[in-house]
């Protein structure tokens, strides 16, 4: 699922960025999470080894203020969150450890998909790599989210992750990038998506015949019924019926 | 006796008590109402840091007092005391009369007979029941049960009647209200007015109306995010997962039951019962952002929920016992009725100015959440996906550890103090103390912290 190359490759990348990105004075504090870095020792997933190379990247002192806003998110009715994300965004510099922290810890809880949502509304670039790097983790949830942040940056290298994350030997990264540069709705993309209308994969072909569908189906409407001639699976065709039924006939 | 107040819990009798909103414009309405509140003064009568935000107090939780400690013993006592005071005997007076009026029911006639030595004589036929017009007649507090207490209370408070025929209640329930009528000192119409006052105070000391008030606590204490549209579960969709999910959802929700220690599978068939289920609708959840809501009896889940207990059914006690059990057992939440008739109270364009889907939980929801927080303490645990009732858990684990929020019961009592009239609140604590008291499930250290919570937020009002 994911080689060891890789893994090194996008630890060592989230690991150069966290060092650029959180550059807050930081001392050794008792109150940091407890040490990541047995998960991997321990035939770790993927998207722990991110975390890890996240969570090793310096030693982490919590900013107790921006912390406690983003926890407003684990309230199991997310009372005040509206307040909170209110803070967070307007600061971003102060907010954006405590965020990445969260996508890189080693279990998923409530505050995490808040957390990917909110760096990919900060848009900073730095955040760009660290990603990217838990997009190519293919960790399948991790990934989804990533992608996601990735789509509302509007970075030419959140772009590029994502053209990135198409080409991945990983279905699910493959798929999820797809449906990620459907939603950011850049025309750039258009090919790149057309090109897996022929996907071997099932679930390929259904996220780029949405992601065709958010980005316009128009200037696709021709490969679209080709491909209606073509397609074997039933599921397939019943979206690309809808798809091609929403958009009226040319 | 009313019909509505059942002899046993009884479902779908009350609003969603999570009443998270429905519809994305609820939360749109939130977000903007948010961008309104700049202030950081004080809500209420003391000043509370940041909004109402809480410090990081050092805290031992560990640390309750010997007083607290002593009693925080489960107690399971469904008695309300009713009498006190006098009543002056009139013509056609008799004890029994007296009695019903006072206690509820006549059979407590006795009581007051022997409270007033001398006064009450014997008849030729020996009966020694006789009382006399012009004298004063002490009424001793009694201990009555829950049903006699009501047909006393319900003489002067005829909206204690219409609250409990719309939420039929079982024994606890209806102890709980009425310890609050009866701590407080007030009957309904004046608890909504003290309330509608209290919103109408706080907005001439911001130099607001009351509505723009609201609107503002809105963004402080009860509104959601707006979290955006549902990619992950409209990715599945695209996927054509849906159907693998429902599967899924279907088999997690059977490890739950049967998997689960035995105290949660006991709650759940307790919850069963009453006609909770397990709901699945991910995609509302997804766009929400949340693993778990509640209402009534019913937990309804999302994929995170499914996920985490498809990892460990332990992960999802707590969120099955705060949600499905907690909330669905707490059951009609007064505090809730009365921030929303308060605010039914003002003037439509007052009212117009807030978000109505949002009062309840801005004002009252705090009260059936501390119930479900303490609930789900005897099952958290540093890796469940939601926050934390306190610190700690029984094992003695940091819940800090866990990167989701603790202290969750401070934080709730902060927004009591921050959103209820001064003059409701320790009335409206002294029957959620009562329901704690009682619940067996609740254990006797989360009592205890709670109680040293209850001191350090608010006071001696326990």
């Amino acid at each position: 699922m994911f080689s060891d190359r890789r893994w090194s490759s996008a630890c060592s990348l989230a690991c150069a960025l966290l060092l650029v990105a959180c550059g807050r004075p930081s001392k050794p504090s008792d109150r940091n999470p407890p040490p990541t870095s047995s998960i991997a020792d321990a035939g770790a997933t993927p998207a722990d080894a991110v975390a890890v190379a996240i969570a090793d990247a310096r030693p982490y002192v919590r900013d107790e203020e921006a912390w406690d806003y983003l926890a407003t998110f684990s309230d199991e009715h997310l009372r005040g969150t509206a307040r909170a994300e209110k803070w967070l965004l307007a600061h971003p510099d102060r907010a954006r450890p405590e965020l990445l922290r969260c996508v890189g810890q080693t279990w998923w809880n409530q505050i995490t998909s808040h957390a990917y949502r909110l760096l990919g509304v900060i848009g900073h670039e730095d955040d760009v790599p660290v990603l990217r790097a838990v997009l190519m983790s293919g960790a399948e949830r991790e990934a989804h989210y990533a992608a996601m942040a990735l789509a509302s940056m509007p970075h030419e290298s959140a772009f590029e992750a994502l053209e990135e994350g198409v080409g991945s030997p990983e279905p699910e990264v493959t798929g999820t990038s797809i449906f990620a540069l459907g939603e950011r709705g850049d025309e750039r993309a258009r090919k790149t998506i057309e090109r897996r209308l022929a996907d071997d994969l099932i679930s390929v072909r259904r996220q780029a015949i949405y992601a065709l569908s958010k980005l316009g189906v128009e200037p696709s409407r021709a490969l679209l019924e080709q491909r209606v001639r073509v397609e074997t699976d039933t599921g397939v065709l019943g979206v690309l019926a809808e798809v091609l039924g929403a958009a009226g006939s040319p | 006796m009313p019909g509505g107040v059942a002899q046993k819990r009884e479902t779908d009798r009350e609003p969603d008590v999570v009443a998270m909103p429905e519809a994305d414009a609820d939360q749109d309405a939130a977000d903007q109402q948010v961008a309104v509140r700049e202030s950081h003064e004080a809500i209420g009568r003391e000043e509370v840091p940041d909004e109402g935000r809480e410090e990081s107090p050092d805290v031992d939780e560990a640390a309750v007092s010997a007083e607290d400690e002593a009693a925080s013993k489960l107690q399971h006592d469904l008695t309300i005391e009713m009498g006190g005071g006098s009543h002056t005997v009139t013509k056609k007076d008799t004890l029994w009369e007296i009695s019903e009026a006072t206690y509820g029911h006549g059979k407590y006639w006795k009581k007051i007979r022997s409270a007033n030595p001398g006064k009450v004589s014997a008849r030729r036929n020996g009966h020694r029941d006789l009382i006399h017009t012009g004298d004063e007649l002490a009424l001793p507090l009694v201990k009555v049960g829950p049903r006699d207490a009501f047909e006393a209370m319900v003489v002067n408070d005829p909206a204690l009647r219409e609250f409990a025929d719309q939420f039929a209640m079982n024994d606890e329930q209806l102890m709980g209200m009425l310890q609050q009528a009866r701590s407080t000192g007030m009957t309904y119409a004046q608890m909504i007015d003290a309330q509608r006052q209290f919103y109408e105070a706080q907005a001439a000391e911001r130099g607001i109306s009351a509505g723009e008030y609201i609107a503002e606590m809105h963004g402080s204490i009860g509104g959601g995010t707006n979290a955006g549209k549902s990619t992950k579960w409209a990715e599945e969709v695209e996927n054509g997962r849906e159907a693998a999910w429902q599967a899924r959802f279907e088999a997690a929700e059977e490890k739950v039951r049967t998997q689960s220690r035995p105290d949660v599978r006991q709650a759940i068939e307790e919850a069963t019962a009453n006609g909770g289920v397990f709901k699945w609708n991910p995609s509302k959840l997804d766009a929400l952002g949340v693993v778990a809501m509640g209402s009534n009896w019913n937990i309804t889940v999302g994929m995170d929920w499914v996920e985490a207990a498809e990892d460990d059914v332990d992960r999802v006690a707590a969120s099955v016992m705060h949600e499905m059990f907690g909330h669905g057992a707490y059951g009609a939440v007064r505090a809730m009725f009365v921030a929303n008739e308060s605010f039914a109270q003002l003037d439509p364009e007052e009212q117009a100015k807030a978000n109505p889907a949002l009062v309840s939980l801005t004002f009252g929801y705090w009260e059936s959440e501390i119930f479900a927080e303490l609930i789900e303490f005897g099952h958290d645990r540093v890796d469940n996906p939601t926050d934390h009732a306190f610190g700690v858990n029984p094992s003695g684990e940091d819940m800090s550890d866990g990167k989701t929020q603790t202290h969750d019961v401070r934080k709730q009592l902060q927004e009591a103090k921050a959103g209820v009239a001064p003059t409701l609140l320790p009335g409206l604590l002294q029957g959620l103390w009562r329901r704690i008291q009682n619940e067996e499930r609740i254990q006797d250290e989360a009592r205890a912290m709670f109680l040293r919570d209850v001191r350090e937020v608010l006071g001696d009002v326990l």
